[in-house]
């Protein structure tokens, strides 16, 4: 059996976090089945472009005015697309499946204005999130969102374009600066010309544009293909070992675990890259629940936003308010920085975001006045932007779940539920007359945004 | 500088603020000497693209009036500073600071290979990268990671509810001080006598950011008191933050570095009136602030830099706006400029990039310039290579 701090670190980071009654009845079961039992559902697809009237075909076949008009009616559905998504990372039972998509949007980050790019872009996410390593590589390497942000629409056999053929090596399989040169950039560029998309919005191999030509890539000759190109890179065990370790840094410890990696990388590489068994060896292994991975772990403000939620029976409704917490707190899904992600870890932390994420949890029960603002990005298309001040956000609390949950468990308990760190002084509890400011006050403590 | 540290150390606040800390926690009440020299630096970010062709306007040149039938500005509107170039007629208070030899515009500044994304392009401006690196730390996060090795969190501050990219490095961020009051009342309900230093360095980490917060918060939040600015800043929330910095330098605050962000450049559609009346809220409010700090001869002491990501497509769009582009002017004020005006050739219209401005002052030089003969510190380490230094300082 599981103690209470080791099925809360299982479920804070294979997920979001649970309720206390989920880690109650989890901790009485069998360890392994309740590891399987994460891995037991599948990740539903989110759609938004459903409700439109047109689809990508159409919007290429439109008039100017007509375009326009399509544009106007495509942003806002961004905005709920994104919203949509943290909205299925707090209802959903399968959290591995959810906080997987997430490092995979980490991984292979990517933008888009593009309503049809980015829903097709996270649909390919989720479909592979638990698959095998090599449809994903393969399928997202060939998603519009990716090929544009990359600008292999670009790469043509007259004049390659390098820009894809780099971020595949150096950041979605082999890692940085690690067992490939220059020169096998520049080959396997020519083996990407001609990779680009069609204005339905769906990917085309353009073999006008394509360099048939015969390339020298990590030491071998042949007329390689693009697909051929991502094989070889996947052949290379460095490839396993560089996705092992960012598993390890973003499950289990920013500093790394080399034992635990080496064991993840093995495993990953002999089943042929299923993700499932990759990651069934890192949380069954001891190395996992070792007491020097408990709550190191800067939550990321997504983790942070929907454990909270999980944890406590509230759900943020309205997309504006989803946005918000995203403008403010530092991570925009579908907006990451740049195509190296998220940096992460301390990152996450400076004066104003600490200040603010201390605040949250009175914006989030006590119906809170907020009077922050976001910073503006200054691009006037942003698709998740602020309108206007945000004076409160919209929560739903069922308290008589929350209420229901702990309704036997003693200050000390409740205190140890909302804190990974050890070393509890649950007396400031004691003078609180209600469960819900001793909520806000443990949700407010710089502990709590370690996990 | 000393009294001031001496403050710092007599203050009640801060003792106030200390004794409840423990020790690893607050090294910055008994600092060494290491810290402020006297020279600030602040930084004003057009957010969104400025168009710095109808900004600084070649009022002269006949394909100016050819590729912006609707949006140039004729001769007799525009404010003259040269024979070939003047300023867009929203602009009379930077008129002013330029008249005064107060300012330096430097034309065609950019990188090689543009992006034409703002995000990737401010990215590209706030961590000095080159277009094909991807940075996670700010020039000027950096230079307080280089340079101090214990700064004060308000070594640099941000005007605004959050900290930009530009102002994050390794070890030490920005200080954010929009609502100094706000942040200390939210940081000082977190009790932090009991916390001991642990094995755990983020939540050492956080413990520390926090410690430094309530310090810093308290500290700036009573300075922001001493001095309330009678000269008149456009009732704007730019001018106001305006404001509120010079009250702050005014007051002795010792922070080397602050920056501001003014959106709404992004001027795809009936982009005249638009950026007419933001350059006029933005050059008014540095004509108040240069009157402020000069009253009290804090003027000579500041060096002021504004850019923008990108400059605008030459030719006007359909929509009497524009589009993204590339090169663009940035400027440069302050009481003790080495050269004030114009500093190089103006744009070259004829020998465009795909319909966009040519660079020919890589923005980093720019930066290394400030860093260097400025702020005084290794601006080639900060910069992780060497920039040509410019001469306006």
């Amino acid at each position: 059996m599981l103690k209470q701090q080791e099925v809360q670190h299982l479920l804070l980071r294979a997920g979001f976090g649970a309720t206390y009654r989920e880690i109650d009845r989890l901790k009485r079961k069998n360890p392994k089945a309740v590891i399987t039992s994460l891995f037991d559902h599948t990740v539903p697809e989110i759609n938004v472009t459903d409700q439109l009237s047109f689809d990508m075909q159409d919007f290429f076949a439109a008039s100017r005015e007509e375009r326009r008009e399509m544009i106007k009616m495509n942003r806002p559905l961004i905005k709920q697309l994104n919203a949509k998504w943290i909205k299925q990372m707090v209802i959903s039972d399968n959290t591995i499946g959810e906080k997987l998509t997430l490092f995979w949007h980490d991984h292979f980050a990517c933008s888009s204005n593009n309503l049809f790019f980015l829903e097709s872009y996270l649909t390919t996410l989720r479909k592979y999130a638990l698959g095998n390593f090599r449809d994903l590589l393969h399928a997202v390497a060939k998603e519009p969102a990716m090929l544009a942000y990359l600008n292999n629409q670009q790469n043509r056999k007259k004049s390659p374009n390098e820009n894809f053929a780099r971020e595949v090596m150096e950041l979605f399989t082999l890692g940085r600066d690690n067992d490939y040169t220059e020169k096998d950039i520049k080959e396997a560029a020519r083996a990407f010309t001609g990779w680009g998309f069609d204005i339905e919005g769906k990917f085309r191999f353009r073999k006008f544009q394509h360099d048939f030509g015969e390339k020298s890539i990590f030491g071998k000759t042949g007329n390689f293909s693009g697909e051929e190109v991502l094989d070889m890179l996947l052949e290379n065990r460095a490839t396993a070992a560089y996705i092992a370790q960012k598993w390890v840094r973003y499950f289990v410890n920013d500093q790394g675990d080399d034992v635990l990696s080496k064991a993840v990388a093995e495993a990953f590489y002999n089943a042929d890259y299923d993700i499932r068994t990759g990651l069934m060896t890192l949380f069954t292994h001891e190395r996992f629940y070792a007491k020097e991975h408990h709550g190191v772990k800067i939550k990321s403000p997504v983790e942070l936003v929907v454990g909270l939620q999980r944890m406590t029976y509230a759900t943020i409704q309205s997309d504006d308010s989803l946005v918000f917490l995203q403008n403010m707190l530092g991570q925009r899904l579908f907006f990451p920085p740049n195509v190296a992600g998220w940096p992460g870890g301390q990152s996450w932390i400076d004066n104003a975001t600490l200040a603010f994420r201390i605040e949250l949890p009175k914006y989030v029960f006590l119906a809170g006045l907020i009077e922050t603002l976001p910073k503006d990005s200054g691009d006037i298309g942003d698709q998740i932007r602020n309108n206007g001040k945000l004076k409160k956000l919209e929560v739903k609390i069922d308290y008589d779940q929350l209420k229901n949950d702990f309704k036997r468990a003693n200050d000390e308990e409740i205190y140890t539920f909302f804190s990974q760190v050890p070393a509890a002084d649950a007396s400031e509890l004691s003078n609180l007359s209600s469960l819900v400011k001793k909520v806000v006050l443990l949700t407010s403590k710089p502990t709590f945004q370690l996990c | 500088m000393n009294s001031r540290r001496s403050f710092l150390k007599q203050s009640s606040l801060v003792t106030a603020g200390t004794m409840l800390a423990p020790n690893f926690l607050h090294a910055f009440s008994n600092r060494n000497t290491h810290g402020f020299n006297g020279k600030r630096l602040i930084v004003i970010q057009l957010s969104g693209g400025n168009d710095g062709l109808n900004t600084i306007i070649p009022y002269r040149n006949d394909l100016y009036y050819q590729l912006r039938p609707s949006l140039s500005y004729q001769k007799r509107e525009v404010l003259n500073l040269t024979t070939e170039l003047g300023l867009n007629p929203g602009m009379s208070g930077l008129k002013e600071i330029f008249d005064r030899g107060d300012a330096c515009i430097i034309n065609n500044v950019g990188y090689p290979n543009p992006n034409r994304s703002h995000f990737r392009s401010m990215d590209i401006w706030h961590t000095g990268s080159d277009a094909e690196n991807y940075w996670s730390t700010g020039w000027l996060g950096r230079y307080l990671d280089h340079e101090c090795h214990d700064p004060l969190q308000y070594q640099a501050v941000e005007m605004d509810d959050s900290v930009s990219l530009a102002m994050r490095g390794d070890r030490h961020k920005g200080f954010s001080v929009s609502k100094p009051a706000n942040m200390y009342n939210t940081v000082k309900r977190i009790k932090l006598n009991h916390y001991k230093e642990t094995t755990n360095e983020n939540l050492n980490y956080l413990y520390k950011t926090l410690a430094d917060t309530q310090q810093s918060a308290r500290y700036i939040y009573e300075k922001s008191k001493i001095y309330a600015s009678k000269v008149s800043y456009p009732n704007t929330k730019f001018g106001k933050q305006m404001k509120s910095m010079a009250e702050l330098i005014i007051s002795g605050i010792e922070s080397q570095v602050y920056y501001v962000s003014l959106t709404g450049f992004d001027t795809h559609a009936r982009q005249k009136n638009q950026q007419q009346h933001l350059l006029k809220q933005y050059s008014d409010a540095l004509l108040a602030l240069s009157k402020d700090l000069k009253q009290h001869d804090q003027w000579d002491d500041t060096l002021i830099f504004t850019f923008s990501e990108f400059g605008r497509r030459v030719q006007e769009n359909a929509s009497r706006g524009t589009d993204h582009g590339a090169a663009n002017n940035i400027f440069i004020s302050g009481g003790k400029l080495k050269k004030a005006g114009i500093m190089n050739e103006s744009a070259d219209l004829a020998n465009l990039d795909k319909g966009d401005l040519v660079h020919s002052i890589d923005f980093r030089s720019v930066y290394a310039t400030l860093l260097d003969k400025w702020l005084k510190c290794d601006a080639d380490k900060i910069l992780k290579q060497s920039f040509e230094r410019l001469r306006f300082v």
